[in-house]
């Protein structure tokens, strides 16, 4: 049986009982959304909009609509989905690590993280499909039987890696967030009451019936894709990596990256995590299940990765010394003095300074620090890949070919395009899906919730009536 | 069944109205009178038979398909009747000559299905030996230009009208007749006609209306135009004698060097120069590789004598402001402004002890260092300056008369026919046009409005004159203010004959019918004096027959070689040109003149705070071509720009400008080193840095240029391209070629307010000078004004320095060359391996994680060398390439965003301040150090390498192993092939290519309207200059340079035929065999006997970035300099240093 320390605090707050639990997930969808809602949804369906306008432009026109040139070959495109696929990192790794090292706090956040992922990769599949010169023929980098004669993919390119290694953790991905989902949608579908609604999460739900067969069903399937999804947290980034790794471009030819990509990807994709459950935990009144104790334990993976990549960095700068490679020790010399010094100082202020500030207990139980904090990490993320990508082609062997590059409006357009994408997303899952694994939590109540630690467990509102003297002291805000 | 129904056809028959009873009496009127012939006797007489009757039969039905046959209108493949000399699918090549009166040199025409498509020297005949410029290799595509004028044209009160050529040839004849009747001036202005036959048919012209012009072709011939034309035929024995005269106007004038000549040998010539004989050359700012008179020819000559393997090289000084084509190359470049010219040629002379005035300071030391290398190789060295005063050129004559040059380097005896202009005569004409007292003037190849330093004046002149006639080709500045224009012939759809020194003749053929109703204007000079009636248009034979009688007369009595005319005609046409062995020894006068009185002419040239010097870029040249999109986006072999023109500074005289107030004196005379990074940043001009703006003034005229900082300028002169601003007169027309004119960004045209095209570039032509007789092109007098404006420059290179990569260029003086061995100069890059156990350390072609392609010893294996000590990068290879593989133009928006289309670029590196530091801490890094940032900042006065850069062919090649889809693959033949139609365009491999030499198809450049201005595959006429058996690229894939592998191809399927093995020469690329010094090496590496082979195991032969272990088959050979040190010439101590110190920080 579970064993934990008395000091530790419970994981779920408030006076909350099974029944309490089902009410504070159901209720968004069940009532109607805000006037909030509304509003962060109409802007990001119109950012969505105008990003796939530009998208539409770029298809029709061509490449050459973006500023990337003969020696920049890749620029915000693959830097936006390498970010995009690093953020789709910690649902994950949540998920299914924290799940095999029964790590109970990740119940609270794991579904939205999840949908973060989902939605993360879906953005990040985007880039590698309009970056191509002939998107119509994309399909040639999957390995079908074909009649062009003996032509078959380049087993040898990291690109055609890419293609299995994302396309395999997307599914992967998918199919466990969506496994957890069926006995929260039956939950819905039993308590929901106009037919149509109904109708849809009895679909969703996929006859859902809540026997113990089916529980146990359920627990030995979540097992398995966490057993087969854990490898893949880690496989997918690091070929990612490889795209860069493999290739002889100083500054990219480097045998740190995979898993230096990898800490990278979770340390972004908790801050990720992070900026969207501050916000969604106060817009939907879930304080009491995701709370300090949560954030401070992300904030914690947040300092560890964090320090793992500014280890990288600084190993980076060694080896490029050490080496003795001129060309390796002038694309990082270049880095930090050229003219993209702005953004490595960038990436390493945001990415290796201010996380380190998470020593301090203070900050890293501070709400409003680490919404801060997570937002500089994106950012500094975004900066690390665009360090990678551009800093190393734009001046690399030739110096004659040296250039800058100078992103276009469609650039931008595309990019802020695929976040406001990814947040229209969220939004409908956030309004639509129960954001908590619902009945999951219901598992950890009992071991968990404050109430009964404390040895009650008799439902909100219950020590109104039964306990005059001894109230409990709420630990939370 | 009878019936009393009637049937009408209309309410008139009905009615039957008498108008309609009328009209149907006379349905069939005219009564053929067929009795009257018949029963005439005449007729009766003729006693025709059935057979005469078949005859007549059989005649006229073959005459009426035959004349059937004359219209195709539309010649389309598959042939119907194929023509007997064209197999589909199969080159035809031409010989033929170009000259625009600038370069001259034989060419060979290569056609394909009837359309010329690509030009190349012919290197088997002609005095250029396979020379070519960029301007002369892009001229194929000028003739495919749609400006180009369709037919005849009128300038009426309605505006340019198009006319018929029998009305313009009446219309024109009868001015001419009663202007000539009552006395009238007529003037004809060409350029320089090198051309005897046309010469003739000038003479033809002019006879007829009373004047007389000297011709010679050949010694043979006392007075030929007694002797063709009999005596000029007066009009009608009237009282006043007609003013008919012929005038050479040229844009560049070598009036100065004739004048020189005169007074010094009594004769104003221009001798031979024979460059490959000189040991030491010395140019005092001649640009003699490039534009400089007969530069083709001596861009050759030059070339041989930059190869070190044969023991020497010459040494070649530079005395120069501006960076020219020439001046990169000289193994001592020493910075002068225009007017010290004079001084530096009269130091020279005085050094040698020949006379002279010793030059003062810094200079007086360079021209004693000169003078020390020019005795110790006396009379095989060469001095020339491209100065247009009488004085310096004397000075210079009496240098190379003390060092005993003339008659090793300079050949008297062989003079040279062109630059002929007379800048006094022109002057005259200028005079007569402007007082009105011309009454008709024609144009022959010539455009003074334009190339004239006044050529508003020329224009209100000419619009003045009664008859006023252009042979322009376009509606260009001159032939748009003619009353009429006659439009010529392409020189590619004409005949004609050069005789551009004495004692060589040259042809040009026809290599396509007219493509418009054009006519050559020596047909017009023909049929205007009444030598020749046009009868058949485009097919007339009338200067043809002409040509054809002139060579019968003269050309063929020169040679011994050929029996028969016909055969004489046939191989001088099919060879293009041919030599006349013997000539005589014409009468050489001593050299004289009055020295003292150059030498002090030539000394006080007033100096000024700002001097400005008018040059010529490689690709636009004089301007003729300036609508051709090849040559516009040729980037400038030096500051790498493409598609305009700017004012060249010295990079610490913009620095002084930018910012700061700018004082009198304020460019003067800064010759400080930038050492400062930021202040050198300030002078980046990237994608999205763009250019100061600043106005020159010369007197009165001013004009707005962008400024281009330029390492190696002089302190205190400013350089301006000529041959931009073409075509603005046109309105909202692009009068002289769509390339000629600026392109918004999405497409379309950029406008001024008044709704016309605004021409690229200003035109430098009226900031020409005048002094001391002739006109001048440098040392004006100049002010400068900063303005706060800024312009993007398209530059294809924005970085200029090698950063001290040694393994990408690689430079050695002669004297390490020849003393060391190549480990020295050419040390292979070793790696560290462990090797049995032991650490050793190996070539790194010998540490391999693959396996290898097995290319070597196999088949074929495909390499090139390029030679970095010959190259003098002048980028005909370059335009070569285009033209060959149809390498899409993009425009120079698309060049600023660096995405220029050109699969071979040449790369060019200026030596750095950070050079030294570099060197020093390679030998002892704990001592020194170095600071990249100043390796970015080029020298005031670097030292210049060229290093053409295209696909390597790596046999480890980087792209072909991260293609997802296979589309990079490497052949058997060592080949790194790109199959376009299986590209999906990740461009993953261009990022891989460490040489950055893939290039992208970023839009539709086929169809996109961004690139409709610019692109000739989106034109008409423009795609028929496509290579049909290059594909044109579609958008989104990648594209590079093949190694030509369809001239592979051609050339395994010319020794299949001939069943024999590929040998060397059957295969070369375009760049190779347009390249004029030989640089470019091309063949089978395993091939043990060839070229290529023994190129690539030279001493010499390095593989640029070896160490990464790519493997290419492209073969470098390093630079040899004829130094002294291993270290680059650092003249930070430069001549104009010496005028006044100056601060500019």
């Amino acid at each position: 049986m579970h064993k934990e320390a008395s000091i530790r605090e419970p994981l779920i707050l408030g006076d909350k009982s099974y029944h309490d639990i089902t009410e504070d997930v159901c209720r968004p969808i069940e009532n109607d959304a805000p006037k909030a809602w509304y509003l962060l949804i109409t802007i990001s369906g119109l950012v969505a909009l105008w990003g796939i306008g530009c998208i539409l432009y770029l298809l029709g026109t061509g490449i050459g609509t973006w500023g990337l040139n003969k020696t920049v070959g890749w620029a915000w495109d693959i830097t936006n989905f390498v970010w995009w696929v690093g953020i789709g990192h910690a649902g994950t790794l949540i998920s299914a690590v924290l799940l095999l090292f029964r790590q109970k706090w990740r119940m609270a956040i794991n579904r939205s993280a999840e949908a973060m992922t989902i939605f993360a990769v879906m953005m990040a599949a985007v880039f590698p499909g309009i970056h191509m010169g002939r998107i119509w023929v994309s399909y040639w980098v999957l390995p079908l039987p074909n009649q062009f004669g003996s032509l078959w993919v380049n087993f040898n390119s990291p690109l055609l890696w890419d293609v299995f290694a994302i396309s395999t953790y997307f599914s992967v991905s998918l199919v466990f967030w969506y496994i957890g989902l069926i006995p929260d949608f039956a939950t819905i579908r039993d308590r929901v009451t106009r037919p149509l609604t109904k109708k849809v999460y009895s679909i969703l739900s996929f006859g859902w019936t809540g026997n113990a067969k089916a529980w146990n069903r359920f627990e030995i399937v979540s097992l398995v894709l966490a057993g087969l999804a854990t490898p893949l947290v880690f496989s997918v980034h690091s070929i990612v990596s490889m795209d860069f790794a493999t290739s002889i471009v100083p500054g990219w030819h480097t045998t740190i990256f995979p898993p230096y990509f990898v800490s990278g990807a979770v340390f972004s994709g908790f801050a990720m995590v992070l900026t969207l459950l501050l916000v969604m935990r106060k817009a939907m009144h879930l304080e009491n299940y995701i709370h300090v104790k949560h954030v401070e334990y992300m904030n914690i993976v947040i300092i560890v990765t964090g320090s793992i990549v500014g280890v990288a960095y600084i190993t980076e700068l060694f080896i490029s010394w050490y080496s003795g490679v001129e060309y390796e020790a002038y694309a990082f010399i270049n880095r930090a003095t050229g003219p993209y010094w702005w953004a490595y100082w960038s990436m390493m202020t945001c990415n290796v300074i201010s996380p380190q500030l998470f020593w301090i207990k203070k900050l890293r139980r501070n709400l409003a620090y680490t919404f801060v904090l997570s937002l500089v990490v994106n950012t500094g993320m975004w900066f690390e890949r665009f360090v990678i990508i551009v800093t190393s082609i734009h001046r690399d062997y030739i110096p004659s070919s040296w250039t800058m590059f100078h992103p276009t409006w469609v650039d931008i357009g595309v990019f802020i395009g695929t976040i406001g994408i990814f947040f229209f997303l969220f939004l409908l899952f956030a309004r639509f899906f129960p954001v908590l694994a619902l009945n999951e939590l219901k598992s950890i109540l009992k071991s968990s919730g404050e109430n009964y630690k404390e040895g009650f467990g008799y439902g909100e509102g219950y020590w109104d009536n039964h306990a005059p003297d001894a109230g409990i002291e709420q630990q939370n805000d | 069944m009878a019936t009393n129904k009637k049937y009408w056809k209309g309410f008139d028959e009905l009615k039957e109205s008498p108008e309609f009873v009328e009209r149907k009496n006379n349905e069939f009127p005219a009564e053929v009178p067929v009795e009257e012939f018949i029963g005439s006797e005449e007729v009766s007489g003729f006693n025709t038979d059935r057979r005469d009757f078949l005859k007549f039969l059989g005649f006229s039905v073959a005459a009426a398909s035959l004349a059937a046959c004359e219209k195709p209108v539309i010649k389309s493949i598959p042939y119907v009747n194929k023509p007997e000399e064209i197999t589909p699918g199969i080159a035809n090549w031409y010989a033929s000559t170009f000259y625009d009166g600038n370069d001259y040199g034989s060419v060979l025409v290569k056609t394909r299905e009837g359309r010329p498509i690509l030009l190349k020297g012919n290197g088997s005949y002609g005095v250029n030996r396979g020379a070519a410029t960029p301007r002369m290799i892009g001229s194929v595509l000028s003739l495919y230009n749609e400006a180009r004028l369709k037919g005849p044209h009128r300038h009426s009160e309605s505006g340019c009208m198009p006319i018929s050529w029998p009305d313009a040839d009446s219309e024109i004849g009868a001015k001419l007749t009663s202007i000539a009747g009552r006395g009238g001036k007529i003037r004809l202005v060409s350029r320089t006609v090198i051309s005897p036959s046309t010469k003739l048919a000038i003479n033809t012209f002019v006879t007829k209306y009373g004047g007389k012009e000297a011709f010679a072709m050949g010694p043979a011939v006392a007075d030929p135009i007694e002797e063709v034309l009999g005596t000029p035929v007066s009009e009608g024995g009237q009282e006043t004698a007609p003013d008919i005269k012929h005038i050479t106007l040229d844009e560049l004038s070598y009036n100065g060097l004739r004048n020189a000549n005169k007074e010094n040998f009594g004769d104003g010539f221009i001798p031979n120069y024979d460059f490959s004989k000189a040991k030491v050359i010395v140019s005092i700012a001649c640009d003699f590789l490039s534009g400089w008179l007969m530069s083709t020819e001596y861009i050759g000559q030059y070339g041989e004598t930059r190869k070190p393997e044969s023991g020497w090289m010459s040494k070649h000084w530079q005395f120069e402001s501006i960076m020219s084509q020439t001046g990169s190359n000289a193994d001592q470049r020493v910075r002068i402004k225009p007017s010290e010219e004079g001084i530096v040629a009269a130091g020279i002379l005085h050094a040698i002890g020949g006379g002279g005035k010793a030059a003062e300071g810094a200079l007086g030391t360079y021209c004693e260092l000169v003078a020390e290398d020019l005795k110790s190789a006396k009379g095989d060295s060469l001095v020339v300056s491209g100065s247009n005063d009488v004085n310096i050129q004397m000075v210079v004559n009496a240098i190379n008369n003390h060092l005993g040059s003339y008659g090793k380097t300079i050949d008297r005896s062989t003079l040279l026919e062109m630059g002929r202009n007379n800048d006094e005569e022109i002057k005259t004409l200028e005079e007569e046009l402007s007082s009105g007292s011309v009454d008709a003037v024609f144009f022959y190849d010539t455009n003074p409005v334009y190339s004239m330093q006044n050529g508003e004046q020329w224009e209100a002149a000419i619009k003045g004159c009664e008859l006023s006639v252009s042979f322009a080709q376009y509606e260009d500045e001159t032939a748009s203010a003619c009353s009429y224009i006659c439009p010529d012939n392409h020189y590619l759809e004409s005949w004609n004959d050069y005789n551009p020194k004495s004692g060589h003749y040259s042809l040009a053929q026809p290599v396509i019918r007219p493509l418009y109703d054009t006519r050559q204007a020596q047909e017009s000079l023909l049929v205007w004096g009444g030598e020749a009636t046009r009868s058949s248009g485009k097919d007339s034979t009338v200067f043809y027959d002409f040509l054809k009688s002139t060579w019968e007369k003269y050309g063929f009595p020169m040679q011994t070689d050929y029996p028969t005319f016909s055969e004489f005609w046939n191989w001088a046409v099919h060879n293009g040109s041919m030599d006349v062995k013997e000539m005589p020894a014409a009468e050489q006068q001593a050299f004289g003149g009055n020295l003292n009185a150059a030498v002090s002419g030539a000394t006080s040239i007033e100096s000024h705070p700002v001097e400005l010097i008018i040059y010529q870029k490689a690709g636009i040249g004089t301007g003729k071509d300036s609508a051709n999109p090849w040559l516009q986006e040729m980037p400038d072999p030096l500051s790498k720009v493409s598609w305009d023109n700017y004012v060249t500074m010295s990079p610490s005289d913009v620095l002084a400008m930018f910012p700061g107030s700018l004082t009198e004196e304020g460019l003067a005379s800064n010759s400080e080193e930038i050492k400062d990074y930021s202040a050198w940043n300030s002078l980046y001009i990237g994608q999205e840095s763009p250019a100061h703006v600043v106005t020159v003034a010369v007197g009165d005229t001013t004009v707005k240029l962008p400024v281009f900082p330029m390492p190696g300028q002089a302190s205190g002169t400013i350089g301006i391209a000529m041959g931009y601003g073409r075509g603005a007169h046109g309105g909202g027309e692009p009068i002289i070629g769509r390339a000629a004119y600026y392109t918004e960004k999405y497409g379309g045209y950029e406008k001024d307010t008044a709704g016309n095209l605004v021409a690229i570039g200003q035109n430098a032509f009226p900031l020409m000078g005048w002094q001391n007789g002739t006109t001048s092109l440098s040392g004006m007098a100049a002010t400068i004004e900063p303005l706060t404006e800024t312009y993007p420059l398209a530059c294809s290179q924005t970085h200029h320095t090698v950063m001290g990569r040694e393994s990408v260029v690689r430079e050695t003086s002669l004297g390490t060359y020849l003393s060391s061995d190549s480990d020295t100069y050419n040390p292979p890059f070793k790696l560290s391996v462990i090797k049995d156990g032991k650490h050793q350390e190996v070539p790194v072609g010998e540490a391999d994680l693959w396996d290898s392609h097995s290319v070597e010893h196999v088949g074929h294996r495909w390499g090139m060398s390029v030679d970095l000590s010959s190259c003098v990068g002048c980028g005909s290879c370059l335009v070569s390439c285009v033209s060959e593989n149809n390498v899409p133009v993009v425009g120079k928006d698309e060049v600023r965003r660096s995405r220029e289309m050109h699969w071979l670029r040449i790369d060019r590196y200026f030596s750095s301040v950070g050079d030294a530091d570099r060197n020093a801490w390679e030998k002892d890094p704990t001592t020194n150090s170095f600071d990249y940032h100043q390796m970015e900042i080029s020298q005031a006065s670097p030292s210049v390498v060229y290093m053409p850069m295209m696909c390597q062919h790596c046999n480890h090649a980087p792209c072909e192993t991260v293609c997802p889809v296979a589309a990079t693959t490497h052949s058997n033949e060592g080949l790194n092939q790109m199959t376009y139609n299986r590209c999906i365009g990740t461009r993953y491999c261009a990022n891989n290519c460490p040489y950055k030499v893939r290039r992208f198809n970023w839009f539709n450049y086929q169809g996109y309207k961004k690139f409709n201005e610019n692109n000739p595959a989106q034109q008409e006429m423009g795609r028929m200059v496509l290579n049909p058996d290059v594909v044109v690229r579609s958008r989104g894939v990648m594209e590079k340079c093949s190694f030509c592998v369809q001239k592979i191809q051609e050339g395994k399927l010319v020794a299949k035929k001939a069943g024999r093995p590929v040998q060397d020469g059957d295969v070369t690329t375009a760049c190779a065999e347009s390249c004029p010094v030989n640089a470019i090496t091309f063949g089978d590496w395993n091939d043990d006997s060839s070229a290529i082979r023994k190129s690539s195991e030279s001493d010499r032969a390095y593989q640029s970035l070896e160490e990464i272990g790519v493997k290419p088959n492209v073969w470098y050979k390093v630079k040899v300099r004829n130094i002294e040190e291993d270290v680059v010439v650092n003249s930070n101590d430069d001549a104009s240093g010496h005028e006044t110190e100056h601060n500019t920080h």
